[in-house]
């Protein structure tokens, strides 16, 4: 355990320069773009594509929990509408797949802030408890509505998006979607992250009084918290929608909300590479443990509870950062 | 400082190759020789709630398997089971879909239990041209779905306008429709719902329930029992329909012809209180030389009763290999399909052709006699 701490204490003590940065980008890109050359592997990019997908659902669910410091455990809620908004859009009125995903998070966005304003005076297990309901409800609406979304059947035979005349298709095309998806979520967490309105966010998070003492409009910062991450939750449904051809509520259940609260919890609440880190461990040990067949879920579960004992904190929070735990020194 | 930075580099840079070798590792796929096993893929749930019937499936697989290798195998090749544990859902399902199509050596795929599931992974089969044949999925969604899909399991579209032609026989005009709330309920219910229609039969009052949750049926039976039903049909699972039939008669139903779906044939309804109730069923355990057979081995390999899921798991294993012993040396995942494309087989559940994805066998009718199910269709 202290082996691996050395390890990651070395590399989050890396500094590199400007050009170091550039030709690593670089290096990055390259081995994003012949990753699929390379693995003519049609599991392997299978499971990278669900890794990044549950990274992008890992940031926005950690938009909502670690910067915001909201509890959320109805996130599935945001991620099965999404899908099923863009899903019937495009298949009920022929839509293009990209205008029907800008409406889906326009419509999730709206939604999660109206279910937010009613809970917005409650924290912790309160708030916990209402979204948990919601996810509910909303998986049993989908479940019920048959007339509207075919119901537990599911709808199948998703059509593939279309940009310029060229229709996504296949591995390897989804592979590049995706990362590019993941880079613009990080990209926008990053920015987030070092904007005024990121700091007020976790002003507000911190201290409800303190905020509100220096004049920040808590309720502003609590409310766009869930609409900006129930947005790009939609955004990530309306990926899954279409790569998986068919959505069914079963996709939507309940334990999905804990598998990114999972993932957020072990990575590091409010840290940007503890939440891709935490989904791509999250999502890989189950396909890595495959091999154990029967014993999967227990080594799985096994493997959560040792890790919560080692870094209750999660792998790369927030927390030993601010703490300055690895006593990075200020660069000079 | 500079040396730590080297140090960094060298670290990083050994890292990445590492990595790189072990991506480029997974990708590398080793030719199948003559000699080698043959694979059979099984995706089925084997944890979450639906994981015993899951198993069922997986463990008649296995029989089937083991049954061949005993006779000599395939060409003197014997036969291997890769089993996915796809955990009802269908994101999982893709995964094992996709891992099933990356394996060389699998050459046919027998799943999966739900139909979301199924749905998910078909097109990932049909795009590798990998042969499969579901035992359970029953949705109508699934008819001539692809060229490389099959289904030994019934087509709910054929459940529900068969139960629909016994209640008219029966001379039934008002019946009351339960069905347990998910895929399967459902797509039958609606198959049956349309078969009423057109022959007009009455359905005073629909009733829902949850699998695996719903143990008291008071409100549903009493609703039933005002409504001028003369009959009842339930979609549904082993479970709900026995704790249905058990409590009809306290509130006001035990008059009631009781029509339970394919679900429902399985030794664990007669321990509740279904004497006389009809069930629709896939095989006749009391009677069929073939059936018997398989049941007493079943019996003999894993100590408990197959239903009918295990029994049709049981056909499409079989099909699979009868197609294999077809392709005389040369199997290919082409090869098979063409074999499975055009076998007329005689299984455990009767005789198979696929027509559009789905099979020819009739359906069978019992009544529950005696604490036995009797064959009266």
């Amino acid at each position: 355990m202290s082996k691996i701490k050395e390890l990651i204490n070395k590399i989050k003590k890396i500094r590199l320069s400007k050009m170091q940065k550039l030709v690593a980008l670089i290096a990055l890109i390259a081995l994003i773009v012949a990753f699929p050359y390379m693995v003519n592997d049609k599991y392997t990019i299978h499971v990278f594509i669900l890794c990044a997908m549950y990274a992008c659902l890992t940031l926005s669910l950690n938009l909502i929990i670690g910067w915001s410091g909201q509890f959320s455990l109805g996130h599935v809620c945001f991620y099965g509408m999404g899908a099923y908004v863009t899903t019937l859009l495009m298949m009920n009125f022929g839509m293009n797949f990209f205008l029907a995903t800008l409406i889906s998070i326009v419509f999730t966005s709206t939604f999660a802030m109206l279910l937010c304003l009613p809970t917005l005076k409650l924290r912790g297990d309160y708030l916990a408890v209402i979204t948990l309901g919601f996810g509910e409800v909303f998986r049993l609406f989908l479940t019920n509505e048959v007339d509207l979304t075919k119901g537990p059947a599911g709808i199948p035979s998703i059509p593939d998006p279309v940009i310029f005349g060229y229709a996504i298709k296949g591995k390897q095309a989804y592979f590049y979607f995706i990362m590019i998806l993941l880079v613009a979520f990080i990209a926008f967490m990053k920015k987030f992250n070092n904007s005024g309105f990121g700091m007020a966010m976790m002003t507000v998070n911190e201290d409800d009084i303190a905020a509100t003492a220096i004049g920040l409009n808590t309720k502003k910062y609590k409310l766009l918290g869930f609409g900006i991450g129930g947005g790009m939750a939609a955004l990530m449904g309306s990926f899954y929608a279409v790569y998986m051809g068919m959505i069914s509520p079963t996709s939507f259940a309940y334990a999905e909300s804990i598998k990114m609260v999972s993932m957020v919890v072990l990575g590091g609440m409010g840290s940007i590479p503890g939440s891709i880190l935490g989904a791509f461990l999250l999502t890989a040990l189950p396909e890595l443990l495959r091999a154990f067949s029967e014993y999967r879920m227990v080594l799985y579960g096994a493997l959560m509870v040792v890790m919560m004992i080692f870094r209750p904190e999660g792998m790369w929070s927030r927390a030993s950062r601010l703490k300055n735990e690895y006593k990075i020194k200020a660069e000079k | 400082m500079k040396r730590d930075l080297m140090k960094k580099l060298m670290s990083m840079v050994i890292a990445s190759t590492i990595i790189a070798g072990c991506l480029t590792g997974c990708g590398s796929t080793s030719g199948a020789t003559s000699d080698d096993p043959i694979s059979i893929g099984a995706s089925f749930p084997l944890t979450g709630s639906i994981a015993a019937d899951g198993q069922t499936c997986v463990d008649a697989i296995n029989l089937a398997i083991k049954q061949a290798n005993e006779a000599g195998g395939i060409n003197g090749r014997t036969l291997k089971l890769e089993t996915g544990d796809d955990e009802g859902t269908p994101t999982s399902a893709a995964s094992i879909a996709n891992k099933f199509v990356d394996d060389d050596k699998i050459l046919a795929v027998v799943s999966s239990y739900n139909s979301s599931c199924m749905l998910a992974q078909v097109d990932i089969y049909s795009e590798a041209e990998l042969p499969c044949i579901s035992p359970v999925a029953t949705t109508p969604a699934l008819t001539g779905v692809s060229d490389f899909f099959y289904r030994t399991a019934p087509n709910d579209a054929d459940c529900g306008s068969y139960a629909g032609d016994f209640l008219k026989e029966k001379g039934i005009s008002k019946v009351a429709l339960f069905y347990e709330n998910d895929d399967y309920g459902l797509g039958l219910a609606e198959a049956f719902e349309a078969k009423c229609a057109e022959l007009g039969i009455e359905i005073v009052t629909t009733q829902t329930y949850v699998y695996g949750e719903t143990v008291d049926y008071s409100t549903q039976l009493t609703a039933t029992s005002g409504s001028g039903a003369e009959a009842i049909f339930v979609c549904g699972c082993v479970t709900e329909m026995g704790l249905i039939c058990d409590q009809r008669s306290d509130y006001g139903c035990g008059d009631m012809m009781v029509l339970l779906g394919n679900g429902g044939y399985a030794p664990a309804l007669l321990d509740y209180n279904t004497e006389g109730v009809y069930v629709q069923g896939e095989f006749d355990r009391e009677q069929s030389e073939k059936a018997k057979e398989f049941v007493e081995a079943f019996k003999t390999e894993y100590g408990y009763e197959p239903g009918n899921w295990a029994a049709s798991a049981y056909d499409s294993a079989l099909i699979v290999i009868e197609a294999m012993k077809e392709c005389d040396g040369d199997i290919t995942r082409a090869s098979i399909n063409e074999k499975i494309s055009g076998i007329s087989f005689p299984g455990v559940c009767g005789n198979y052709t696929f027509v559009n994805c789905n099979s020819t066998k009739e359906e069978l009718m019992f009544q529950v006699t005696d604490k036995k199910f009797a064959l009266i269709k």
